[in-house]
């Protein structure tokens, strides 16, 4: 009988054990959310430390969770001269990796981020910025 | 269906009212919102997700429902998404009786598909936080099998054999540590063969709290949380050739604990499908519990609008 094969797994008893088990969880892990820390709380630190000095970092508004990372992270892909991607949830900070000797516009970065359906923030190029603040380069 | 002549309508008239009171136990949730409810939720261009969703439903007196919806949702835009979901197998199962003889059947096959475009009309962004509304629209095409098993009514056929429409308007914030969701809809039926499933307004809330990890620093790339989801549904009585079918319709509302286990590619889902409160037309049959799981897989592909 298909019902008995289905149900076959499924009975009753387990019920109680998953409330239970989830509701204690929730209780042991409640603190947590007060302790919460505000996400853009250090973003001058991140890219302070950020390495090396050809990776662009730049801000992601509207990305929450991990499932939301794939297709932000497949849209900046699909930039010819980005080789690598990495987010970081807590600072709604993209780490973009140029392959050697290429550029890219921030329009062409804030583009991908609005067709990742996100809302692009302010762009830092480490390097750029390094290099505006020497006056010997100016 | 074979009767002998002698009985036939004395017994067909105690089967129809006894088919009738099953399938409004079972019907009552056709118009239950799935696992998790179509949220609001960012849907990148050219992303393709693809989502399993077997479900098993049981209600006292040995009638249970079982299937398996498969959903794909493509981002033909930033702002727009097409889904497409598709009852790939349902299988009811009821006790009939038939010639004084009452033993469990099964109608088993196809379902419907419901075709519909999500648009996400209004959004406050900003890191760590989403704030979506998005309105949905859906057609419900007549795919499935209406006469499966004709020893079981119309309503506990895998398909309705009618066109309907859906339409909903859904709400998400989410959070770096929570999310927060809802959703009402109305969705009614077109008359077919005669026969017209009563219309449904529904309304659903979600809550998911993040259990792990509790520190996100850095690239990470897998999380699990805690979801508690209720959904309620109020459906009108049937039709048949005008007259109200007795027994039909009615209210449910169910509480749904469950865990989320999501990863940027794919993502995992149990839940628990438990009655809070229910008034459904049924000769004393109950809805019992139910189970639903979901698997989630994206693909990408840099073709959009």
């Amino acid at each position: 009988m298909r019902r008995t094969a289905n149900s076959g797994s499924l009975l009753p008893c387990r019920r109680p054990g998953l409330v239970s088990v989830l509701t204690l969880v929730l209780a042991l892990s409640a603190a947590g959310l007060v302790k919460a820390p505000a996400a853009h709380a250090d973003t001058e630190a991140f890219v302070a430390q950020a390495t090396p000095d050809d990776d662009i970092l730049m801000i992601v508004k509207g990305v929450t969770y991990p499932f939301s990372k794939f297709g932000l992270i497949r849209r900046l892909k699909q930039i010819p001269s980005v080789e690598a991607v990495w987010f970081d949830l807590m600072h709604g900070m993209a780490h973009i990796r140029l392959k050697p000797g290429g550029d890219v516009p921030d329009n062409e970065l804030r583009r991908a981020i609005v067709n990742a359906a996100y809302t692009p923030g302010e762009i830092f190029r480490p390097k750029a910025q390094a290099s505006q603040a020497a006056p010997a380069l100016h | 269906m074979r009767l002998s002549h002698g009985c036939r309508g004395p017994i067909r008239a105690l089967l129809t009212v006894f088919l009738v009171l099953l399938a409004s136990a079972l019907g009552a949730q056709r118009a239950r919102a799935q696992l998790t409810f179509p949220s609001a939720s960012p849907v990148s261009a050219g992303n393709v997700v693809v989502r399993l969703e077997p479900e098993i439903t049981t209600f006292s007196g040995n009638a249970s429902s079982a299937g398996l919806l498969a959903v794909g949702l493509y981002g033909a835009s930033p702002d727009w998404t097409v889904i497409v979901q598709d009852h790939t197998l349902v299988s009811n199962t009821a006790p009939v009786t038939v010639g004084g003889h009452t033993a469990n059947r099964t109608a088993t096959g196809i379902g419907d598909t419901l075709m519909e475009l999500r648009y996400t009309a209004f959004s406050i962004d900003d890191v760590g936080s989403t704030f979506r509304i998005a309105p949905y629209f859906g057609i419900f095409a007549p795919t499935g099998m209406d006469n499966a098993n004709a020893a079981m009514p119309r309503g506990l056929q895998p398909g309705t054999g009618a066109w309907g429409q859906r339409e909903a308007i859904s709400a998400t914030w989410n959070k770096l540590f929570w999310n927060a969701e809802a959703q009402v809809g109305y969705e009614n039926y077109a008359q077919s063969a005669g026969y017209t499933f009563g219309d449904s307004f529904y309304a659903d809330a979600g809550f998911h709290y993040l259990l792990w990890p509790r520190n996100l620093e850095g690239d990470v790339n897998a999380e699990i949380f805690a979801s508690l989801e209720t959904n309620y549904t109020a459906t009108n009585k049937d039709r048949m050739i005008g007259a109200v079918v007795p027994g039909s319709g009615g209210q449910l509302w169910t509480a749904d604990p469950g865990i989320i286990y999501t990863t940027p590619r794919y993502s995992v889902d149990a839940t628990a499908l438990l009655p809070v409160y229910q008034h459904i037309s049924a000769g004393g049959r109950r809805y019992a519990w139910g189970v639903l799981g979901l698997f989630r897989y994206a693909f990408f592909t840099e073709h959009h609008w």
